[in-house]
């Protein structure tokens, strides 16, 4: 139980010291979640093109977090070398794109409704 | 309606006192007699560091009645885990910085003096300005001393200068220890990392900051001119043979000679000469570009020259005495000891205060409510010892030099990103947690 205790209170910390940058992404990609569904778009909110899209970028963003996540923490790929190295890049990279989902997609989708119509 | 009258009917001291016990639970705090939940007690703190306001916030927390003193002048806490890496220029040094009013809890009377004198038969402690404080209770977490003065023509206005750093003494002289050690590591030269043979705080820093500094010579191009000693006045470098052994080989690796049983005994910071003494007396002299040193360590003089201390005939001799398993006093049942003034077998790190905290206060608890001490503390110390910029060794050991891994899944024989993550990100904030009494 003490290394749930000593987690839960890691992360808490952990989001306590980084407090701008979470308020920051929240109320960003809350605001612009609102503004892609309050948008009059002829389609719904979820559409797979818009979908397909996010998924391509979140891949990406994927990758590049995999590739840099050692290297923004003051470490190197090259220094990574026991398996629990490797599981805690994969979860970072993970969970890191898929939080950037709440601001890509509604991105992708306001790129769409308002993207400029191409001449016939 | 009954539930309703039932409520109403509750005196508020007790539904106060019900509060607190059900925050206790929450808090870990097993089986504590509501007769100390509801105490009167006066209890002194001394010491305003990791230990001393970790122990006032969970006492806060579940203490009503209470007057709760800490006495302490420091208004600025350093975060000392944080240090090597200021010293070797991964961090500024406000990042080792912050407030302590931030962390003291509103009920606490903080006293901004420092304790010269114990007397605890009276059950008092003497200030600075001659102020005269009763208690109840006495929990003294003043830490170390670091006496400095014991090697000869060391003047610590000349860190950063001459090619003189130590990362213990302040976040200043971390910060002007980087200066010192960036120009070395770009230029190479003779380079001295020394250990006392007292105990100290943080016993890995001293090995970290001469692995990170072997790193820094690497990145910075003074690799190939350097000539690197590590002089230890004790019989190893490290306390648990294994990782003795590993550290030892790995230093060998880089080049760096090791002399063991070799104490810094004096220096001529004009001259940059080092001197040194061996087990058998012999002294030599060697000169060098860099010289980290480590101060030797001791109780503070209020604790080191009262009747709390270990006697002069202990292994301990000046430390607090307090029983290794309760961290009670051995002599004084209303006396405790947390953190690095203990006088106890291993362990003067923030890992150790984070694992005693707890401990202290529940057997301060069950003193109060008129109760045995139950809470046995194992020793638990842990080091992330920093093998380069961007690698870790996560151990974990107590009393016995036996590892205590809080996951299963690190292993402590391998260096690791991972263990580097933990000690460069997660663990100030997890610091920061304990000191207002999670964790």
């Amino acid at each position: 139980m003490s290394e749930l205790n000593l987690t839960f209170f890691m992360l808490l910390g952990y989001a306590q010291a980084h407090w701008f940058v979470i308020s920051l992404y929240v109320i960003g990609g809350a605001s612009l979640n609102y503004l892609a569904w309050t948008q009059k778009g002829k389609a719904k909110f979820f559409q797979p093109l818009v979908i397909e899209q996010a998924l391509i970028g979140l891949a990406g963003v994927f990758v590049l977090l995999f590739l840099t996540i050692p290297w923004m923490t003051g470490s190197s790929l090259f220094l990574l070398g026991y398996w629990a190295d490797w599981v805690l890049l994969f979860l970072m990279a993970v969970g890191y794109s898929v939080a950037s989902l709440f601001w890509s997609y509604p991105l992708i989708r306001l790129y769409h409704i308002f993207k400029p119509v191409e001449p016939k | 309606m009954t539930s309703m009258y039932k409520m109403t009917s509750l005196s508020r001291r007790k539904f106060l006192v019900g509060g607190a016990t059900a925050l206790a639970t929450a808090s870990g705090l097993h089986a504590i007699n509501a007769q100390a939940l509801d105490s009167s007690a006066r209890i002194v703190i001394v010491g305003s560091g990791a230990a001393g306001i970790s122990i006032a916030n969970r006492l806060a927390r579940v203490l009503k009645n209470t007057k709760i003193t800490i006495v302490d002048r420091k208004e600025t806490h350093y975060y000392w885990p944080g240090l090597t890496l200021v010293a070797t220029g991964a961090w500024p040094k406000s990042d080792v910085l912050d407030r302590n009013s931030r962390f003291i809890p509103e009920q606490v009377d903080w006293v901004k003096e420092m304790v010269i004198n114990f007397d605890p038969e009276s059950k008092r402690v003497e200030t600075d300005t001659g102020r005269h404080i009763q208690y109840d209770y006495l929990v003294v977490a003043s830490g170390v001393e670091y006496n400095y003065r014991a090697i000869e023509g060391l003047d610590i206005e000349a860190f950063g200068q001459n090619g003189l750093a130590s990362v213990y003494h302040s976040p200043d002289v971390a910060a002007l220890s980087w200066d010192a050690i960036k120009k070395f590591s770009e230029q190479g030269g003779d380079g001295i990392f020394t250990l006392p043979k007292t105990p100290i705080r943080c016993a890995g820093a001293p090995l970290k900051m001469a692995f990170l500094a072997i790193d820094r010579l690497k990145q910075n191009g003074g690799f190939d001119q350097a000539n690197l000693n590590f002089y230890s006045a004790t019989q190893n470098l490290f306390g648990l043979p294994w990782f003795n052994d590993f550290i030892t080989q790995r230093y060998k690796q880089e080049g760096m000679q090791i002399g063991l049983e070799t104490e810094l005994t004096a220096v001529d910071i004009g001259a940059r000469k080092a001197t040194f003494k061996k087990a058998d007396g012999q002294t030599f002299n060697q000169s060098y570009d860099l010289l980290h040193v480590v101060p030797p360590m001791r109780a503070p003089s209020s604790v080191r020259y009262s009747d709390l201390a270990w006697p002069e005939d202990s292994a301990m001799a000046g430390w607090l005495a307090v029983d290794k398993d309760t961290l009670q006093h051995v002599k004084y049942p209303n006396v405790f000891g947390c953190g690095d003034v203990n006088g106890t077998p291993r362990g003067k790190t923030a890992a150790t205060v984070k694992m005693s905290v707890p401990i202290v206060v529940e057997n301060l608890l069950a003193v109060i409510a008129g109760k045995e001490p139950k809470a046995r503390f194992n020793g638990y110390t842990s080091c992330p010892l920093l093998t380069k910029f961007g690698a870790a060794m996560l151990i974990e050991f107590d009393y016995n030099g036996q590892l205590v891994p809080t996951y299963p899944f690190i292993d402590p024989y391998k260096e690791s990103w991972l263990a580097w993550v933990m000690k460069e990100q997660l663990l100030k904030p997890t610091y920061l947690q304990m000191l207002k009494g999670h964790v």
